[in-house]
């Protein structure tokens, strides 16, 4: 059999026959499945009942705007080091080997298909939101697959971009003007419609309809290609679809069939991607320790005593990490979500939009905290302190960071809605006191299942778990919030929310109090 | 000072550490060798208190997961794992406020002094070079004086001058009365100073011993493949025994 198939088939035997041989994985697996049939007969069900859809432009620029974060991701990693859909593995046993690059080229191809497949997974859960706009699933299905394509396409032109640019800053240079020359007419456009003051949901929709738009490579195809396969119009699926199609084969043929091998392109992403694996498996503050940017230090020190050393050495880590202290990547990230969503929503929106939307991604970054980190190093272990002190002070600093973020996030998208201060402050504290309540779920996911579990599996039981446990307190606040009305409902529903993320956290926190007593230090999480 | 009884770890179905008994005194050398994957580094982890386990560890007259157990305990792991933000000198200040030691700012100076890291106090952890880091590591471990120090492959990574200067520290400590564990596979560089052996296979100690049980003229290298030696042993530790 051919070398390359084998070890496709191999890895698939062997992943289901892994799922089989732990049956916890399985059962994860088939609750998965379960939950995505669950949702999309609840879609169908709530399909039926909704008199009138939300427009679809909306729906059409929140996809563009995801595809072209992916896209700009990956083309940022075509300057520095390269992307790669190839394993430390591939290089040291297949580049060697007297099999054509060009065939491993399309097994890499296969790989980076699957990877795709993975990180697109979530969209199938959005069956539920996208019925808001008349998408039943066989559009989530559209989505899905789009991205899928799309994301390839981004991976090889990270790859080509490095191959082309790699040690030639002239090159580099061009190759960003010509990334730029592709996205200022967008801009210019999107500046013009601002400046005319046209309501925020007409610039929308006029944006995304727009030739300088659509024509964005791997993002505006994307978006097209999707829109169209899902409204009908197979001539614009046709050819929007086909560009994305026919550029990666052209990408491919270009990588492969360079003067040299491509396998010094892929070579640099590939160790990094594998130290980052291997740094993260002995200790998660991986990201940390592989960027080479240089840190000033200036003042030195930490405070504290006993377990609240570890509080004090998190902050000076803190300030040494971000240039503005506790406001990091992710804070101008919420606050540019929040921008925006305040900004589309300013006519008759509340800050409730932004804190929804900020809520969600804090469930993905809230395991940046070095609270969480922590618990992947051995110090904590040691320390001579009481388990649950240590707990405590080792995620005092994620809450303290919440608070700044949530003062600079919720207050200036306050101020673009007109949002009275009782509310900006009820947002505030919902959104802090949602951070103490992942961090306690986490604490007690870890405890319950001793952190012997994969992280992947462990994030979706943490991701289901929030949505759960959130459910006690968002239904009072939601009904609260229709029953009195204006800013007041809200302000009051705010509050019942709060009260129950207290509440929830506090419980969470004591049933995880002997975490670091009774549980394995993870090690290796990345299998 | 380090007491093991019937310790059991299972990861799922699979017996990494095999009910293990044993016991390190005050001023004790000991040494844990083994093949790979005899579950020396699971055995050191649970004594650690970073693993959860069947049995009983004592460190001192305390068991291991209370507070005063951790005072008098030292780890070195296996993977050095610095906080990559902070200084080593921070790294210092961390360890000693955290322990709540006093007047460790001569001990720390003179272990960063040892260790060649005294020029480097300013250096994030970030970074330290593999062997840096490992250094670091180790005056972590030594700055709260633990009176039981458990070391997992200490001399990995390190230069030839921080092996003699571990060797040597590990040397005092054991005059000064501490327990000292040492998982290792160079067995050439605990040869001079070790007191007993625990050589373990398959999650089991097969033999311990004490240096004085030794036959005339034999190694501790040759007792090591005499256990160990070739793959019938490996496969049958029990057999070889009998």
């Amino acid at each position: 059999m051919n070398s390359l198939l084998y070890i496709v088939t191999r890895e698939m035997k062997n992943t289901l026959l892994e799922l089989v041989r732990k049956p916890a994985r399985l059962i994860l697996v088939l609750l998965l499945v379960a939950f995505l049939v669950a949702m999309i007969l609840v879609s169908m069900f709530t399909g039926s009942m909704m008199e009138e859809y939300a427009d679809l432009f909306l729906l059409k620029g929140i996809f563009f705007a995801f595809l072209l974060l992916f896209t700009l991701i990956a083309v940022r990693s075509g300057f520095t080091a390269g992307n790669t859909f190839f394993g430390m593995e591939d290089v040291n046993l297949l580049f060697v080997s007297p099999v054509s690059a060009g065939k491993i080229l399309v097994y890499g191809l296969a790989r980076s298909m699957s990877r795709a497949f993975l990180m697109g997974f979530f969209i199938l859960f959005q069956t539920n939101s996208l019925r808001l706009f008349g998408v039943g699933f066989g559009g989530v299905l559209i989505f899905f697959f789009v991205f899928m394509l799309s994301l390839v396409l981004s991976f090889l032109c990270s790859v080509a971009i490095y191959r082309r640019t790699n040690g030639s800053e002239r090159r580099k240079v061009t190759a960003a003007a010509i990334i730029a020359a592709i996205l200022v007419p967008a801009a210019v456009y999107a500046v013009l419609l601002l400046l005319r003051g046209d309501p925020p949901m007409q610039i929308l929709a006029r944006l995304v309809d727009a030739p300088s738009v659509r024509g964005i490579p791997v993002a505006g195809w994307g978006m097209e290609g999707a829109m169209a396969l899902i409204t009908g119009d197979w001539g614009t699926a046709v050819i929007f679809i086909g560009l994305i199609v026919f550029f990666i084969a052209v990408l491919a043929v270009f990588i492969a069939n360079g003067r040299s091998e491509y396998y010094e392109d892929v070579l640099a992403a590939t160790e990094t991607a594998f130290e980052r694996r291997r740094a993260l498996e002995r200790n998660v503050n991986a990201s940390a320790a592989l960027d080479g940017k240089k840190v000033r230090v200036a003042k030195t020190g930490v405070g504290g005593i006993g377990a609240s050393a570890i509080f004090y050495s998190h902050i000076r880590e803190s300030l040494r990490e971000n240039r503005f202290g506790m406001f990091n990547r992710i804070t101008v990230i919420y606050l540019l979500v929040a921008v925006a969503a305040s900004f589309f929503t300013r006519e008759n929106g509340s800050c409730v939009l932004p804190l929804q939307i900020i809520m969600w991604m804090q469930v993905i970054y809230i395991g940046q905290g070095h609270g969480v980190k922590e618990l992947y190093m051995h110090f904590i272990y040691l320390i001579p302190e009481p388990p649950f002190r240590k707990l405590l002070w080792s995620n005092l600093e994620t809450a303290v960071r919440s608070l700044v973020e949530g003062i600079l996030v919720f207050g200036v998208a306050g101020a673009i809605l007109r949002d009275p201060p009782l509310l900006i402050i009820g947002a505030v504290v919902t959104y802090v006191l949602f951070s103490l309540l992942l961090i306690a779920v986490n604490c007690l996911f870890l405890r319950w299942t001793g952190m012997n579990v994969n992280a992947g599996i462990l994030f979706l039981l943490y991701y289901l778990a929030a949505i759960f446990i959130m459910l006690p307190g968002a239904i009072p606040a939601v009904i609260m919030g229709y029953t009195v009305a204006g800013d007041a409902g809200i302000t009051l529903a705010l509050g019942i929310l709060s009260l129950w993320e207290l509440i929830a956290a506090l419980v969470c926190f004591a049933l995880s109090r002997g975490i670091l007593h009774s549980c394995d230090m993870p090690a290796g999480r990345l299998r | 000072m380090i007491n093991v009884q019937k310790l059991t770890k299972k990861y799922g179905k699979f017996t990494a550490n095999d009910n293990i008994s044993l016991h390190v005194g005050a001023g004790e050398f000991a040494v844990l060798l083994g093949p790979n994957g005899a579950g020396k580094s699971t055995l050191i982890k649970s004594i650690c208190g970073l693993l959860r386990f069947q049995g009983s560890i004592r460190i001192g007259k305390h068991d291991s997961h209370t507070t005063e157990a951790k005072r008098i305990l030292g780890y070195l792991p296996e993977m050095p794992a610095p906080y990559p933000m902070l200084t080593v000198s921070e790294h210092m200040e961390f360890i000693a406020r955290a322990y709540r030691l006093t007047d460790w700012e001569q001990d720390a100076q003179r272990l960063l002094e040892r260790f060649e890291l005294a020029d480097k106090q300013k250096k994030l952890g970030k970074e330290l070079s593999k062997g840096m880091q490992q250094k670091i590591s180790i005056c972590c471990m030594a700055l709260p004086k633990p009176q039981a120090a458990i070391l997992d492959e200490p001399l990995v990574g390190l230069d030839p001058y921080a092996i003699r200067e571990l060797k040597s520290m590990l040397l005092e400590w054991k005059q000064e009365g501490r327990a000292v564990l040492v998982s290792t596979h160079m067995i050439e560089s605990v040869a001079e100073n070790w007191d007993t052996v625990h050589i373990m296979m398959q999650g089991r100690v097969v033999r311990s011993c004490g240096r004085n049980a030794l036959a005339e003229g034999e190694s501790l290298e040759q007792l090591y493949f005499s256990i160990t030696g070739g793959a019938d042993a490996a496969e049958d530790p029990e057999a070889r025994h009998e």
